[in-house]
């Protein structure tokens, strides 16, 4: 075979195609036929040049590859002469012009390139294809060819003028003018894709992709924002703009950055730009935007606080310093509340509550919807309540032994309030109004249901009070009265609530109150079936029994008492049906705790229907024998004690039913004292509560019983809490042990470490623990 | 009268140049002999002898010598015969096409493989083309960035017959680069009858030196000789951690196992050395791997580097059976106790007395066919004809 | 390509000796350099009228109809990926319906070879190779070279020197 022979042949070849490149590459329109007359020429060239006409020879091989590379390098040449010629036409361009050209040639010529790779496609299919596998650089497909040629050729030449150029469309835009976002974006894509490369394997092709977007675009741009930033801040700090305004400045940039990069840039740029952008505005100027949080804070601004936590949550350790201001400042305002209400509301629950509630709300809603309940604001939010629920300026009122107990004790107030079925705390004259009043508390909570009274109370009640035993001890008691003196307003929201408690604070936390509620409706059963068997006795008054289990209530007082006939009847047919429910229990009867009513037309004959209790009846009865008595009388036949029966009395002398000659100590009628039916006695109403004074003196009292028996039950339950915690462990450190009694009593209250060294120090005594011979403060558990 | 000699060859036409022939054949022996009265008759008798004989062409260079005695009539009309030659479909099919059928043939039956390159020079240069003989070698850059000093850390050989030729050229390739950092060799595939058990001593002899792996597997054209005690005993016993002689194909029917016996074992265990171990065809007994497990149980107690897989597999070794493992294990204080295996393989669970370590041993049977051909009896009863050992450790 | 809303395109090509086919999109989009085609010159797209037929002029008419009926059989296959290349060549695997159709004279067989290369259509080259490939396995060289008619160009030394290098092959 000829040497030259190739080379006329490629001439020939050569001159067939040149005419259709020229067609491509000026994107005119071109016939099916005459695509496949280029494609054709090309196929045709390569397979008979391999074909066996020519023996393969070593040196045939040769000429193979020779030739194959005179084809391509004739396309390659071809190529970079129009691209060279490109971009000659772009010396005298600039700016926008120049971008406008780029991006309209680029656009055609990745067209062209795609149809030039159709008509080599057999020579990229094998040519090319060997040349790559056998590792020869710079060889590419001929589209590959048509990007890398392009970027020799036109972009890194040009790349001075375009990056530029792009980088000062983008601050005219940041200006506030409009430009044609295309040039951008179409440039973008054109980098991009010149970093395509298929020699690579996917892996790394995906890394490097983006490599000449990045070097030659993306770091210019980056610092060009930087610089253009960083500018703009100094620029408002010199007017001395307002922190508001600079933040709403900040937001307005970080979304108009945003919109760019889905718009024009490529989506990788997103990190890197939002970052510099954060950097810049944010991070740099925290200091001067989180001075004025407290002062957003106390303007109740809320969009602005929402704004600028929206700023801080982009940038690292933007919170923190929030945080603790929105915890300082709860703090104090709640405290400031509570201060100003002070007085009023030491004895007002209701009014502890609604401020208590007040100022949470309001916090609440502010880490809601600004914060977006971020927890470490609620946990601000959480620990400054905390602080103020438990001490405040009404806790500091009391006397220094029972403020631990004054947050409590209102609360559980306030929920004996709800409860009940006229919630207020009657004045001793405003009986008659009670009725009247339109409006109570309970009325007004009831609009908005149980279900958002209870929230309310769950909130404040059993996150923050820190002493939930106290509250449960008062609770207690009230319930207890609630549930005899048949007060509670709804059963349902009764037993709601416990179970509530149950929920929060544990089965154990609840289990009397749940057996006392029981026992009630056990008692409600029990009359009833009772009252059905004796429904034709007339000797049974009109009666209602409660039977309460000794272990669940508290402790009362047993006083005998002479009952009246008219009762001892009823009341031991009763015991009788008890004992055939319920053989081997004892009764106990607890007088001093029941009520009855007593009709009388004792007073210038008016029928008046008394509400009293139990001994009050048994005293008044008495006057139906005789109209004069001296309390000593009283005493010796109504078989009360002597303080019960001062008491009582003086009751009734309160009420003015009965009239004493002595005055009055405290509540309490001297014992020598003569009294006598009031004559005089009237009533504008008919029915009349005599009973509720006698239940009046307790809070007090109250509080003293339930400090006394707190410190033991704590005790009691630090104790147990221990050894349950060293059975499990066998050994712990002091240190430890206490952190974990403290952690396990949290549900109930706060143990004073005091204490539990006092405990621990009494369990060692009692030979529950010991302490370890190698280690000083290791204690371990005594089997 | 002197014949004219017509000028009736058309070299165009017919590329063979049987004039070229003729000279010096044995029917211008003949025709001398006969005169020259039968000059004419005697060519016109070979030409057409070769005509027929070019049909059916092939390697040898003798021509076929049927006489075809009645045609010569035909021919003496000095009718000219060109024969020309059909040309072939392959001649319009470019070389991609032709790798890409050649490509196919190659896989599996090498005998393909060459035909196909006697078959033309075209065939022969495609696939010369697309035949692989791989020699993978991984090098890392050394340390010391003097010149591009090349060390080799891996070698490994695939598909390559190995002959002396080739060692030499290994061998002077060595001398230039940095071995000393040598940790792998992998002959695999390797074709082994054109070489001796010297050749691989010289080529071990070089390379050993902090060798960690050597592996033989799938090789062909082995003989007893090719590995052996020796070669084995070439490898450096503290830097050796993996010997594999696996998939040994023999060159002769013959040969049943590589000489690699209870000498290596021995060795190693003697200087405290227990590389994980695949012995395939090898020609160790039962005794002597009962002897290394003992030994190494026992060198378990003192090192904790022992605790390692350690895996020594012996398969297809005739000298070794299960049974007699069992017994011979319990005259060495091992407790044996068979398990259920996966496969082919059988396990036993084998403890050392007053120890709580165990490991187990997997039996596997030696083809039935070949153990009956050696021992020349019937496949014994027991399904568990073992003749597998392998010996991982805890 | 499964079902589509748009109804099927039909696409013209004619042969070297002028025959003209029509052919269903789908079904020719096997053939690589025509469906190039129609991507670059915009031919691909709804509107795009299409009138004169593409000419395949390396092929003839014979020929070409049998590639149809090939693609028109095969059209639905899934096209396999990258990896079957690298995988082991297999030749045992050729699907029956293939084997029938590729029972013709060997002029055919290799003239679809050489309509499957200039049409890009892999699988009816895979298909086509392997079954020369089939034909060439197996036999001694002498019969290579019988059964396609090759002329053996080697000097009796250069192939006892080929024999000798390769001997190993040998069983």
């Amino acid at each position: 075979m000829d040497a030259d022979m190739p080379e006329v042949d490629l001439e020939l070849v050569w001159a067939k195609l040149c005419p259709g490149l020229d067609i491509i590459f000026r994107r005119e329109n071109m016939s099916a036929k005459y695509y496949m007359g280029l494609y054709s020429t090309v196929y045709n060239y390569c397979t008979n040049l391999t074909a066996a006409h020519v023996p393969a020879t070593a040196e045939s091989q040769l000429q193979n590859n020779f030739i194959g590379s005179d084809l391509y390098s004739h396309v390659e040449n071809y190529v970079s002469a129009y691209t060279t010629a490109l971009c000659k036409r772009c010396d005298d361009l600039d700016g926008e012009a120049l971008l406008d050209f780029y991006t309209k040639e680029w656009d055609s010529y990745r067209f062209s390139a795609k149809v030039l790779d159709g008509v080599f496609s057999y020579l990229n299919r094998h040519w090319i294809r060997r040349e790559i596998d056998e590792g020869r650089k710079e060889r590419y497909m001929v589209y590959m060819l048509s990007m890398v040629l392009w970027k020799r050729d036109m972009f890194d030449t040009l790349e001075h003028k375009i990056i530029p150029a792009m980088l000062e469309l983008i601050r005219l835009e940041r200006t506030g003018h409009t430009i044609n976002k295309r040039f951008i974006s179409a440039v973008v894509e054109n980098l991009v894709e010149l970093g395509m490369d298929d020699t690579v394997s996917a892996k790394e092709e995906e890394a490097k992709r983006l490599d000449i977007y990045k070097n030659s675009f993306e770091k210019k741009f980056i610092e060009a924002t930087r610089d253009f930033y960083t500018n703009e801040v100094s620029v408002f700090h010199m007017e001395n703009g307002s922190c508001t305004d600079y933040l709403i400045k900040v937001e307005t940039r970080i979304q108009q950055e945003d919109n760019r990069v889905t718009l024009c840039l490529h989506s990788s740029t997103g990190p890197p730009l939002s970052g510099c952008c954060n950097d810049v505005m944010i991070t740099k100027q925290l200091e001067f935007i989180q001075a004025h949080f407290g002062r957003l804070l106390m303007d109740k601004m809320d969009d602005h606080l929402a704004r600028m936590y929206r700023m801080c949550l982009r940038v690292e350790n933007g919170l923190p310093a929030l945080r603790k201001a929105l915890k300082e400042h709860v703090q104090k305002e709640g405290l400031e509340a509570l201060e100003r209400v002070a007085a009023e509301a030491f004895n007002d629950p209701k009014l502890y509550m609604s401020t208590l509630l007040e100022v949470h709300e309001r916090y609440q809603g502010l880490v809601d919807r600004s914060f977006s309940k971020e927890p470490g604001f609620m946990k601000s939010l959480d620990s400054a309540a905390i602080e103020f629920v438990n001490k405040n300026a009404v806790t500091l009122r009391a006397p220094p032994q029972l403020q631990p107990l004054k947050s409590s004790e209102l609360l559980s107030r306030y929920c004996d309030q709800l409860f009940r079925k006229s919630a207020k705390m009657p004045d001793e004259n405003e009986m008659d109004d009670i009725q009247k009043k339109v409006v109570s508390w309970v009325g007004i909570w009831a609009c908005l249901g149980w279900g958002a009274l209870l929230r309310m109370l769950e909130v404040t009640i059993f996150k923050y009070l820190e002493d939930k035993d106290v509250f449960l001890k008062f609770y207690t008691k009230m319930f207890c009265k609630r549930l005899i003196g048949e007060l509670s307003a709804s059963d349902e929201a009764e037993s709601t609530f416990i179970q509530k408690l149950t929920d929060t604070c544990g089965y154990e936390f609840t289990t009397r109150l749940t057996k006392m509620f029981q026992d009630i409706q056990v008692s409600r059963d029990l009359t009833s079936a009772f009252k059905e068997k004796s429904a034709d006795d007339k000797k049974c008054a009109e009666f209602q029994a409660m039977v309460l289990s000794s272990g669940s209530w508290p402790n009362f007082p047993t006083s005998g008492l002479k009952l009246p006939q008219q009762l001892v009847v009823t009341i031991e047919n009763f015991a009788a049906h008890y004992q055939t429910k319920y053989t081997g229990r004892r009764l106990n009867w607890l007088y001093s705790q029941c009520r009855g009513e007593v009709t009388t037309t004792a007073f210038k004959g008016k029928k008046y229907v008394f509400g009293v209790t139990t001994p009050q009846m048994c005293t008044l009865l008495l006057f139906n024998e005789q109209t004069t008595f001296t309390a000593e009388n009283i005493m010796e036949a109504t078989g009360m004690d002597g303080k019960s029966t001062k008491a009582v009395v003086g009751s009734l002398v309160k009420n003015q039913v009965l009239k004493s000659d002595k005055a009055l100590e405290g509540d309490e009628v001297p014992l020598n004292a003569t009294i006598t039916l009031n004559d005089g006695y009237t009533n504008k109403k008919v029915r009349v509560d005599l009973s509720k004074m006698t239940m009046k003196a307790e809070p007090v009292k109250e509080t003293d019983n339930v400090q006394k028996g707190l410190d033991e039950d704590r005790k009691n339950m630090i104790a147990a809490s221990i050894v349950r915690i060293m059975k499990a462990r066998k050994s712990l450190t002091h240190t430890n042990l206490v952190t974990e009694v403290i952690s396990q009593l949290s549900g109930r209250f706060k143990p004073k470490i005091e204490m539990i060294k006092r405990t621990v120090g009494s369990l060692i005594e009692k030979d529950y623990l010991k302490r370890s011979e190698q280690q000083r403060d290791l204690y371990e558990y005594v089997a | 009268m002197e014949l004219q000699r017509k000028r009736s060859f058309n070299s165009s036409t017919v590329s063979h140049d049987f004039r070229k022939e003729y000279k010096g054949s044995f029917l211008e022996k003949k025709g001398r002999k006969e005169g020259k009265k039968n000059g004419l008759k005697s060519i016109a008798e070979w030409i057409m002898t070769k005509a027929s004989s070019t049909k059916k062409t092939n390697s040898s260079g003798t021509s076929a010598t049927s006489t075809n005695s009645a045609s010569h009539k035909s021919v003496v009309g000095a009718k000219i015969v060109t024969v020309q030659e059909k040309s072939s479909y392959f001649d319009c099919v470019p070389n991609e096409i032709l790798f890409q059928i050649l490509e196919n043939c190659k896989s599996s039956e090498s005998s393909t493989t060459l035909s196909a390159r006697r078959v033309s020079r075209r065939f022969n240069a495609c696939m010369d083309h697309i035949s692989e003989v791989k020699v993978n070698v991984n090098f890392v850059e050394s340390e010391s960035n003097i010149g591009h000093h090349t060390c080799f850390k891996q070698f490994v050989f695939q598909n390559v017959p190995l002959s002396d030729e080739l060692i030499d050229f290994l061998r002077r390739l060595f001398q230039f680069a940095d071995i000393s950092k040598l940790i792998q060799l992998s002959l695999s595939q390797v074709d082994f009858s054109s070489c001796n058990s010297l050749s691989l001593h010289r080529f071990l002899a070089p390379l050993i030196k902090s060798l960690e792996i050597f592996e033989i597997t799938q090789c062909n054209g082995m003989r007893a000789d090719s590995v052996t005690d020796e070669h084995l005993a070439q490898l450096n016993a503290s830097t050796i951690r993996r010997i594999c002689i696996d998939g040994v194909k023999f060159a002769s029917g013959a040969t049943r196992n590589l000489d690699i016996g209870d000498g290596a074992l021995r060795r190693f265990a003697k200087l405290a050395a227990f590389p994980t171990m695949i012995l395939d065809r090898c020609a160790v007994t039962t005794n002597t791997v009962c002897d290394y497990t003992k030994e190494w149980f026992e060198q378990c107690n003192e090192s904790e580097k022992q605790l390692r897989s350690q895996v020594c597999t012996v398969k297809r070794c005739p000298k070794v059976k299960g049974s007699q493992f069992e017994s011979e294990c319990r005259r060495r204080g091992l407790r044996c106790k068979n398990r259920r295996g996966s496969g082919s393989l059988t396990l036993y669970n084998v403890q050392e007395e007053n120890t709580k370590r165990e490991f187990t041993i997997a039996l596997a049977a030696l083809e039935d066919k070949e153990l009956a051909e050696k021992l020349k009896i019937t496949p014994p009863d027991d399904p568990i004809s073992c003749n597998l050992l392998t010996v991982p450790s805890l | 390509m499964a079902a589509e809303a748009k109804p099927e395109r039909n696409i013209k090509i004619s042969s070297s000796d002028n025959e003209t086919f029509t052919v269903p999109r789908n079904v020719i989009r096997l053939s690589t350099t025509i469906n190039t085609l129609l991507q670059d010159l915009g031919l691909d797209e709804e509107d795009a009228v299409n009138t004169d037929p593409i000419p395949v002029q390396n092929v003839t008419a014979p020929i070409l109809k049998k590639v149809i009926a090939w693609c028109t059989y095969h059209y639905q296959d899934a096209t396999p990926t990258d990896d079957a290349d690298n995988r082991e060549k297999r030749t045992d695997d050729i699907a029956s319906w293939d084997v029938e159709f590729l029972k013709v004279d060997q002029g055919t067989l290799f003239e679809l070879i050489l309509a499957a290369n200039y049409l890009d259509i892999k699988g009816l080259l895979d298909v086509t190779c392997k079954t020369v490939a089939n034909m060439i396995k197996g036999k001694s060289p002498e019969e290579i070279r019988r059964t396609f008619n090759i002329k053996n160009d080697f000097t009796p030394e250069e192939e006892e020197q080929i024999r000798k290098e390769n001997a190993w092959c040998e069983d």
